[in-house]
């Protein structure tokens, strides 16, 4: 899993290392910088304090290996080119250079070397750079090496000072777990480094929508529970009805009436399943092409029975094929209730017309000849269980609903008009319809 | 008893209204909240069957206003909302009784009697004058331990007699007190009713006080 502290910890390291890598080098290269100037400063008073007189061959002072960390190497010469003096017999330099400060390769390493004349000899000072390497690597170490000991602090104040910066996540963090689903209640944000405001303005924006869907579920269920109790009330009292009934014939008709009442509580329990499958979050539903002039047919030929009971002209009046993308069933489902609304507010006598239209965007249309509805009750039709006053027509106040619904879902607009001689509902499909 | 019910609900209002007829109560029923307000302005009822959600003008409004008015008639609400609050509210608003959907028949119908005996100032379940004991709720008469058929008409006449001995009821208060709005009154009606009763209850039984009306005398 990936950790904050894991990854700001190793970054640090990184850097905390690299610094002292790249000081280190510089001082080294500094230091070594100074020491040449040091050793240059002294191998030329050292050449310059010799004897300025030629004098016999001396043997070597020292007969082993130059200590290459310390020693320097003298070289003597007269005038003939014989060489007098020399410091250390196993040395192999170059026993001519030109006078001044130069550095030669040799097999032990570079030297530098410094050539000069004193009146008849010539002396040659030499050092292995090696030494001079030695003297810069030892003071770079030493300046270096204290911050080396410094590290551990830094990373344990390091340490502690994220975990003290992520306290707050953790307080969040308890205080989410330590709720149960109920309380949805804001995050306080009260001391909250500005860090992490973002997330509990996020997590209390998600809270305060949550509690806003619980409400209206709750509302719905509510609703739902008391809508539930008037067809069960229904019932209940036409069971006892039937039970008191006095003679054949009031027990038939008290057995209608309890069929009545029976159908009215399935119808309304059916309503409110369709309801909630239409729900946004409910069942993934199949999208797929519905041809628009075909649902039409389908849902004019199902409703054409009732129509035909309650002496309506029901029928398709223009269309044309129009395809649309959507769960077939829940349209037929909308168009069913928009349709069946119409035909069952129609007085006898009246008609009802449906026509698909297909413009810059589908729209199917719904006109009856009924008495519409006041201008005042329009915007609550489509509220669940609202039943315009004084309706007679038995129903469950959701089928508008339940085609408000729908219409959402597939992203298409319902709408009531009165148009002066009955009312229109009218659907428009807002996505552009598919070539068909 | 004539009992007025205010419920929007036509298959719970038609099983109510059958229902209490069947128990001998003379029932109106009016479908909103309007006109519920102008029934209770009537004051003719002896009850009120109250439904809480009315298209028109909601039930508890209808309540207060009443009260405010000062009609002192009893009032049950009938009503899905079975929340404590719900509860609360209603009485509060000046209910006397409160019954949750679905109900019943047998217990709307007692808590009928009782609210109207209440209204009566009885504690009893039954009323006594003198010989004559009346089971409202059981709709039995019994004379001297006599057991009487009365019809429900009869039976509804001799109560509302009985509700104030020694007061005297015009013909029209006590058509008003039998006889819903859709009953059709013949003339004569009331009269005919009091003969058969003075007929099973003895001729004295019920007084006629010449150009006023009719009453039961208090017990001596």
């Amino acid at each position: 899993m990936k950790s904050i502290r894991r990854t700001l910890m190793l970054w640090l390291c990184i850097g905390l290392t690299s610094g002292i890598v790249i000081a280190g080098g510089l001082l080294y290269f500094q230091a070594r910088e100074e020491a040449n100037e040091i050793f240059d400063y002294q191998m030329r008073h050292l050449a310059e304090s010799l004897p300025r007189q030629a004098f016999g061959p001396v043997s070597p002072g020292r007969k082993e290996v130059p200590d290459m960390e310390r020693d320097i190497v003298i070289q003597m010469w007269d005038d003939t080119g014989v060489r007098i003096y020399h410091s250390h017999e196993r040395i192999a330099l170059p026993q001519r250079a030109e006078f001044g400060f130069a550095t030669v390769p040799t097999r032990d390493g570079p030297w530098r070397v410094y050539s000069t004349q004193l009146g008849n000899t010539v002396v040659q000072v030499a050092q292995p750079m090696s030494a001079r390497r030695a003297v810069a690597t030892e003071v770079a170490t030493r300046t270096v090496a204290p911050l080396l000991l410094l590290f551990p602090f830094v990373a344990a104040l390091v340490w502690l000072t994220i975990s003290e910066g992520l306290s707050p996540l953790r307080r969040i963090a308890r205080e989410v777990k330590s709720r149960d689903a109920a309380a949805l209640s804001p995050i306080v944000e009260v001391g909250m480094p500005e860090e992490i405001q973002p997330l509990t303005h996020a997590l209390n924006d998600l809270l305060a929508r949550l509690n806003l869907a619980i409400g209206a579920q709750r509302a719905f269920i509510a609703d739902a529970a008391h809508e539930l109790r008037t067809p069960l009330t229904a019932l209940k009292l036409q069971i006892q009805l039937v039970e008191r009934a006095g003679s054949e014939e009031e027990r038939i008709a008290a057995l209608a009436e309890l069929k009545r009442g029976f159908d009215r509580a399935t119808h309304l329990v059916q309503q409110l399943l369709t309801l909630a499958r239409q729900e946004p979050g409910s069942a993934a539903r199949k999208r797929q092409d519905v041809n628009l002039e075909l649902l039409a047919r389908t849902v004019v030929s199902d409703l054409a029975p009732v129509a035909q009971t309650r002496s309506v002209d029901l029928g398709i009046a223009s269309s044309s094929p129009v395809i649309v993308e959507g769960d077939p069933e829940a349209l037929r489902i909308m168009l069913n209730n928009v349709v069946e609304n119409a035909v069952k507010y129609t007085p006898a006598g009246g008609t009802v017309d449906v026509c698909i239209v297909d413009g810059e965007m589908p729209v199917v249309s719904v006109q009856d000849s009924g008495p519409g509805i006041s201008d005042d009750q329009l915007p609550r039709v489509f509220d669940r269980f609202y039943r315009v006053p004084g309706t007679e027509v038995q129903g469950s106040g959701l089928g508008l609903a339940i085609a408000k619904e729908v219409a959402d879902v597939h992203g298409a607009t319902i709408s009531l008009a009165n148009t002066g001689h009955g009312l229109r509902a009218t659907i428009t499909f807002l996505r552009p319809a598919a070539a068909g | 008893m004539r009992l007025l019910l205010i419920e929007d609900d036509p298959m719970i209002g038609e099983g109510v209204c059958k229902a209490l007829r069947l128990d001998g109560f003379t029932v109106d029923w009016v479908r909103d909240g309007r006109m519920g307000e102008s029934a209770l302005d009537a004051q003719v009822h002896d009850l009120v069957l109250l439904d809480l959600g009315l298209p028109g003008k909601e039930g508890l409004d209808v309540l207060k206003a009443a009260r405010r008015k000062g009609n002192r008639v009893p009032v049950l609400i009938l009503t899905a909302r079975d929340a404590v609050p719900d509860r609360v509210a209603g009485l509060n608003a000046g209910a006397d009784d409160y019954l949750i959907k679905p109900f019943d028949l047998e217990e709307l119908a007692a808590r009928i009697h009782a609210l109207l005996r209440r209204q009566a100032g009885r504690a009893e379940a039954v009323i006594v004058h003198g010989a004559l004991v009346v089971d409202p709720a059981a709709h039995a008469v019994t004379l001297d331990g006599k057991p009487l058929t009365l019809s429900a008409r009869e039976f509804a006449l001799l109560l509302a007699l009985l509700e104030r001995p020694g007061t005297v009821f015009s013909i029209s208060q006590l058509e008003e007190k039998i006889y819903g709005w859709d009953d059709e009154v013949g003339s004569n009606t009331i009269e005919v009713y009091i003969h058969s009763l003075r007929k099973k209850l003895g001729s004295d039984f019920i007084k006629n006080v010449r150009g006023v009306g009719y009453m039961i005398p208090k017990p001596t």
